[in-house]
């Protein structure tokens, strides 16, 4: 029985103008055909991450077969960030922390936001982090956060590259090489012919480190879904769809 | 329950023409006329304008190649565009205009930022474009990779060479599709390529800002998958008149392709 994890959708209201309802969530995986979806909010127009945190907690009780949920905190503000995290992990038993270093503006692997990533290391959490954009969050600098904390598990999104030009490559396999607590979620990457990633992902890392994911609604889940299932098949692309999110999110089936 | 198959593109419009692939060597990478085909084949991609993967002036075996597999496969590759490296300026203009004036199937440039670092506005660069405009060749230019293939800066190139048109490959990438559309929104001289960016909603509002006459439909393979490239076209809620625009008739009627 295979079953299909995006691992890299939002929910709320966000303050470029995106949104996306649970409802709305639920009705295009039903679609897509997919079972489950890590949820987490946007940046939202207030900034009040507390309650777009806990619009995630209900969205999970209204679909907790469907919604496994992160909450979203924004670890420049250090003391706070670490009581929410810490509330979201203990009253609303939210599943991990998503942090958008370009979003909120603070370098991944920087002393200032550190403390914040281990707290989530102490608590037993995931992060999942926006990844690949210059200055704050490219593929050496995410190696480097995962090299100082070795007992966190990261999943950086985009394959941890947003360069078209393939030249963050490199970068992003030397972080995963080098660091067993990194995984890569595959929105948006697009996965190449030449020197493909995933194959150097398959043949010198293992494909247990990628997971799928949509960005959804940013991206469109319906593409990115086609963009994982046309370069894998077989038991990698049980792994990459569904197996390896399921096995890093404790899941049980 | 998940289905490990994908659909093809549910569209057909009459032909698919690809403004921009690869065929070549560089390096330790080989893609051969062979490999292109199979894929194009297996998308529905009828035709496609054929690049390569060295820069000339320097790599002068890149100009053979790119003769030998447009002769090979005429009816496939009915156009190729030179891969240039500007930063020859007078040299690479006159090397450009030999070529073309030997070989009536090169008609266009290709400027990729990354492996040939210069400013798609520097002087040395618009010596060569406006080279190109003179001939009526189109330049495509990679976008969306910092620091030299911003939209802005081939915004200030299509300013400079008013008669020279600009494919603004990737349509501003990643992060800077927003300024790709500010550019080929106000500079009618530049034309808007699809492939690589994941967002099908910014090619719905290029079709609205820009219109639908000057985005075209490139896979860039390899390295990218063709079938993702055009399933985008499924998904951005486009009218069959504009899809066949943007997958056909715009390049066909840049680069003088015939479709019947």
């Amino acid at each position: 029985m295979t079953i299909v994890i995006d691992a890299h959708c939002h929910i709320g209201e966000s303050l470029y103008g995106d949104s996306q309802t649970p409802d709305q969530l639920a009705r295009k995986m039903k679609k897509n055909g997919i079972d489950k979806a890590i949820i987490f909010p946007f940046t939202p127009a207030d900034l009040d991450f507390k309650r777009a945190n806990d619009y995630i907690a209900k969205a999970v009780k209204k679909y907790p077969d469907k919604f496994v949920g992160f909450a979203r905190v924004d670890p420049r503000q250090v003391k706070g960030a670490i009581a929410e995290v810490t509330r979201v992990v203990k009253t609303l038993k939210l599943k991990g922390v998503k942090m958008h270093p370009f979003e909120q503006a603070f370098r991944i692997n920087s002393n200032l936001v550190r403390p914040v990533f281990k707290k989530c290391a102490e608590l037993g959490v995931p992060v999942f982090v926006s990844a690949g954009a210059p200055i704050v969050s490219n593929p050496i600098q995410v190696g480097d956060l995962a090299e100082g904390l070795p007992s966190l598990t990261i999943i950086a999104a985009h394959c941890a590259q947003m360069d078209g030009s393939g030249l963050g490559q490199f970068d992003a396999l030397n972080a995963l090489l080098e660091n067993r607590n990194l995984y890569v979620e595959t929105s948006g990457y697009p996965e190449t012919r030449i020197d493909g990633f995933y194959e150097q992902i398959k043949k010198k890392v293992g494909i247990e480190r990628l997971v799928f994911g949509s960005d959804s609604p940013a991206m469109n889940q319906e593409l990115e879904l086609m963009r994982v299932e046309t370069s894998l098949a077989g038991s990698e692309a049980e792994r990459v769809l569904g197996k390896n999110a399921s096995e890093i999110l404790e899941l049980d089936f | 329950m998940n289905k490990l198959i994908f659909s093809l593109p549910k569209f057909r419009v009459p032909l698919i023409i690809d403004a921009h692939m690869h065929v070549g060597t560089k390096f330790g990478w080989s893609w051969s006329a062979q490999d292109a085909l199979k894929m194009m084949d297996e998308s529905h991609i009828d035709m496609a304008v054929v690049t390569g993967l060295g820069e000339v002036p320097g790599e002068n075996v890149v100009i053979e190649e790119l003769i030998r597999t447009l002769n090979e496969h005429p009816d496939r590759f009915p156009r190729g565009f030179l891969r240039m490296n500007p930063w020859f300026g007078e040299k690479a203009a006159e090397l450009f205009e030999e070529t073309i004036k030997k070989n009536d199937n090169i008609r266009g440039i290709k400027f990729h930022p990354s492996s040939a670092p210069i400013w798609p506005n520097h002087p040395f660069a618009l010596t060569l474009w406006r080279k190109a405009g003179e001939h009526n060749c189109p330049v495509y230019i990679h976008s969306g990779t910092d620091p030299m293939s911003l939209p802005l800066q081939i915004g200030k190139a299509a300013k400079e060479c008013p008669e020279t048109k600009f494919l603004l490959g990737h349509y501003g990438g990643f992060f800077y599709y927003e300024d790709a559309l500010k550019v080929a929104s106000k500079y009618k001289n530049i034309y808007l390529e699809t492939s690589l960016i994941p967002y099908p909603a910014a090619i719905k509002k290029g079709v609205r800002l820009v219109g639908a006459d000057r985005i075209v439909f490139g896979s860039d393979l390899p390295p990218l998958n063709p079938r993702v490239e055009l399933k985008k076209f499924d998904l951005a809620g486009l009218t069959e008149e504009e899809k066949d625009r943007i997958l056909c008739m715009n390049i066909a009627e840049l680069l003088e392709i015939r479709t019947t």
